[in-house]
């Protein structure tokens, strides 16, 4: 039977020399965009609905994530170098169900927002653009 | 320089080198084996000073601590905060009941897991809710 996990203690953690590092002080995290790709195969003598087959390549994920930042922070430094020297790195999600489950995803591209504002704490939005398929 | 491991941390095994401790396996609920460091593992050169820096690790010899330049206070504080990190804890409420040794983190279900101070918080306030009957 399907379990509902709950998204509280779900933790993203980056490849630092080998070992997975949490990053903290998240508050969301997202997964989103693995779709296989398909291509029109419509034809002038077809029928009234449009057709597509499979191109068999699938678009990988992109995650993103949101938390509060702290300049001073190990994790958050290391993750801010990617952007301007991009390495192939390793990201792990780690659900809280009871054994817990992971997901490890091979980040390429890097992306990070921060964002001020008088009603909220400083914040950073992550983002990464994966490649291949997870693990 | 030499740093050991405060926690058990999962390893990315795509870049291991001699240089790195070995690593052990646990197996996750879907049947995937997962490598991980063990707790007192013990790291190397710039690795160990990187692992101490986010609060993975503790300095095992003078170079590494002298590297590092935190008094113990400021290393401990480190430590407890990435242990929160590594455990997805990222409420704030949730957080001072960590540092407080209320609770060690979440269960499978998700509520929380008693601490060496579970039950004098519990005592604390029930006598709390008591006294605010008696107003």
């Amino acid at each position: 039977m399907a379990v509902k996990i709950k998204s509280k203690g779900t933790v993203l953690a980056m490849e630092i020399s080998s070992v997975y590092t949490a990053i903290p002080q998240l508050k969301s995290i997202s997964l989103s965009g693995e779709k296989s790709e398909t291509f029109d195969t419509t034809t002038l003598d077809g029928i009234a609905c449009k057709t597509k087959a499979p191109t068999g390549y699938v678009d990988p994920h992109s995650i993103s994530a949101d938390g509060f930042y702290d300049p001073d922070d190990t994790v958050m430094q290391a993750f801010l170098a990617l952007i301007l020297a991009p390495v192939v790195t390793n990201f792990k999600v780690t659900y809280t169900d009871s054994t817990p489950t992971s997901k490890i995803y091979i980040g390429a591209g890097f992306g990070a927002d921060i964002s001020v504002a008088m009603a909220d704490g400083v914040g950073i939005s992550y983002s990464i653009e994966c490649s291949g398929a997870p693990s | 320089m030499l740093a050991k491991l405060v926690l058990d941390q999962d390893a990315d095994t795509s870049k291991l080198t001699e240089l790195h401790p070995p690593v052990s396996w646990r197996k996750q609920k879907d049947g995937k084996l997962v490598a991980y460091f063990k707790t007192g593992s013990e790291f190397t050169g710039s690795q160990a000073l990187a692992l101490c820096r986010t609060g993975q690790a503790q300095p095992a010899d003078d170079e590494c601590a002298r590297a590092l330049n935190l008094n113990a206070t400021q290393i401990a504080v480190l430590q407890v905060d990435y242990q929160m990190d590594n455990l997805g804890i990222n409420l704030p409420d949730d957080r001072e009941l960590f540092r407080a040794g209320v609770i060690l983190g979440y269960d499978a279900k998700l509520q929380y897991k008693p601490g060496p101070n579970w039950d004098a918080y519990q005592a604390a306030k029930t006598a709390n809710e008591n006294d605010e009957d008696d107003i």
